[in-house]
């Protein structure tokens, strides 16, 4: 993912898209240009980092209803509305349901481009966020099933002795499966491996 | 009371008591007689002889012509004279007259004089003159609270240019502190603020042509650029209302003579009744249709179709009686008074269901003929 933020705007009216377009790429941002949901819809777009400018008000498919169909279908950038007649129960609902910012027409650019940086910035977040948290699977997802359920008893806080009489082993096979574990997951202290292991949700053993 | 017998006294105190004027044209001898209230009623005095001419100067400078083609009408037809026309008083001030005749012919067919009556209806014009006054009124505050409803849209439909402009200028700003501006881009730019400013300025004419207010005047129409002009400014309240719009507009129609600004008022009426009849109900499509075409030899019509849920059969007329709405904040006076302008153009409008569903307005106009001014 080394493709730079793009900006997708989605606007009906064709001037205000353009100067909208225009405005953005003068910041320096890539931008995409569509004149209703429906385009955008039916546009293949390759995954890139970035953030949506729409229009509320459109024909057929409005901003709102746009944002509904993206987070049902859980592709989502984050997005920023722009609107020429927006009310406060309009504004309260959009946010609501995830939007970046709810802006005005016309909107001062310092503004608009602000709300984009932070947008950006949101949507950078969350696929290091992800890719962080994929990378973690990744790790544990190396770890046979019985080291698996040592890890399970080590972040328990329980010691090497009373988990080889748990698993009914011997205390040193315990330290090299910990080892291991340690290895595996790229651990360098047992308060990280608890850390680790909380993140990806791992529970402590039945007792 | 036997002096009652006496014809010309009797005669004459009916005619003072009742203020009515009795003159006669004696047509060889170019002489007018006039009875002393008809004389008050034309501004004239007993002590000069009155001709046709001296009678005819003293009418309204607009109303000499049609008064003079009236009498020559009544000669040449030998049908009764009927005109009703203006004074100008020496003080300046106006009476509306109404004057009724007979034309008398000699054994050669003839005439040779002129008989009637004349009487004071200023009164009566001046109520028919404030009935029309308050008309207008009622109908220009009814254009401005249906506009008043639109404001929000109307307000969106002048703010997208506005939107364009400034990004323009804000991008354009932006460009030119680069180290290499963009000619190109920047010409681009101007080019688009240039567009945008007139489309602006085009909304504000457009709704200029609504807010007028005034005397209704007659002129020659094309009905399709009415409508269009009309749908664009409905543009953003149609799409707020989730409406999609179709124009199904005749080619080559006649012209039509009319008020532009109440003839404007009428497809309002008619387009946001339809679209809001459609958007009261979640259930159905949202498709209005504006059609214009030849209704007979003699007439247009404009047709708005709404797919909407369509009207009970029992209210297909009464939706054109005042204070009848479907609507919770309507006044229910936007039909009764668009029938009331199409019926004041010579057209007629009406409203009939749809059977694949909705409903359908439609009103006629009547064709513009060479004898239109």
């Amino acid at each position: 993912m080394t493709s730079a933020p793009t900006v997708f705007i989605v606007d009906d009216d064709l001037s205000v898209l353009k100067s909208l377009g225009r405005l953005v790429r003068s910041a320096g941002f890539h931008v995409a240009a569509f004149c209703s949901a429906n385009e955008f819809l039916g546009c293949p777009k390759d995954d890139v980092p970035g953030c949506m400018v729409l229009d509320v008000q459109m024909p057929d498919l409005s901003g709102l209803g746009l944002q509904q169909m993206l987070s049902a279908s859980g592709q989502g950038l984050p997005i920023i509305f722009l609107t020429g007649h927006g009310d406060i129960p309009m504004s309260v609902r959009a946010i609501k349901a995830g939007a970046v910012d709810f802006l005005t027409k016309p909107c001062e650019d310092k503004k608009l481009l602000a709300a984009i940086e932070q947008a950006i910035a949101i949507d950078m977040e969350a696929r290091r966020v992800q890719a962080d948290g994929a990378e973690l699977q990744h790790r544990f997802s190396l770890l046979t099933q019985r080291e698996r359920e040592v890890c399970c008893h080590v972040v328990a806080g329980r010691l090497n002795k009373q988990i080889a009489y748990d698993l009914g082993t011997c205390e040193q096979t315990i330290k090299v499966h910990r080892m291991r574990i340690m290895e595996k997951l790229r651990a360098r202290s047992l308060a990280e491996l608890v850390m680790l292991a909380r993140e990806v949700g791992m529970t402590p053993p039945a007792k | 009371m036997p002096q009652l017998r006496d014809s010309d006294v009797w005669v004459n105190q009916a005619v003072q008591a009742a203020g009515i004027g009795i003159w006669s044209w004696d047509i060889a001898h170019d002489r007018i007689e006039i009875s002393e209230s008809g004389l008050v009623l034309h501004g004239l005095t007993a002590d000069k002889a009155v001709n046709y001419r001296a009678w005819l100067m003293t009418l309204h400078m607009d109303d000499q012509e049609p008064a003079h083609q009236a009498i020559q009408r009544t000669l040449d037809e030998r049908t009764d004279y009927l005109n009703e026309y203006r004074v100008v008083h020496p003080d300046g001030s106006v009476r509306w007259i109404s004057c009724k005749g007979r034309g008398h012919f000699d054994e050669a067919g003839n005439p040779s004089r002129l008989t009637g009556v004349l009487f004071d209806i200023t009164a009566h014009k001046q109520a028919e003159q404030a009935l029309k006054d308050q008309h207008l009124v009622l109908v220009h505050m009814a254009r401005v609270s249906a506009l008043g409803e639109l404001s929000g849209a109307l307000a969106h439909e002048l703010n997208q240019p506005l939107t364009a402009i400034l990004c323009n200028a804000q991008a354009g700003q932006r460009f030119v502190t680069q180290a290499l501006p963009d000619g190109d881009e920047l010409r681009a730019i101007l080019a688009d603020i240039a567009a945008d400013g007139l489309r602006a300025g085009n909304v504000v004419s457009r709704l200029r042509g609504l807010f007028k207010k005034g005397e209704a005047v007659q002129q020659a129409l094309n009905i399709n650029a009415l409508v269009e002009e009309v749908a664009q400014l409905l543009r953003s309240d149609l799409v707020i209302k989730q409406v999609s719009l179709l124009l199904h507009l005749g080619a080559d129609l006649p012209k039509t003579m009319g008020d532009p600004v109440q003839l404007r008022q009428v497809l309002l009426n008619l387009i946001t009744n339809g679209a809001e009849a459609m958007a009261a109900s979640a259930a159905c499509p949202r498709r209005l249709q504006i059609g214009t075409s030849l209704h007979d030899a003699y007439s247009l019509e404009v047709n708005v179709r709404d797919t909407g849920p369509g009207i009970a059969p029992q209210m297909l007329e009464q939706i054109f009686e005042p204070f009848i709405t479907g609507k919770p904040q309507g006044l229910g006076m936007g039909l009764a008074i668009s029938r009331t302008v199409v019926a004041a153009h010579g057209g007629r409008l009406w409203a009939e269901n749809v059977p694949e569903g909705g409903a359908v307005l439609r009103f006629t106009l009547p064709i513009m003929t060479e004898l239109d001014p």
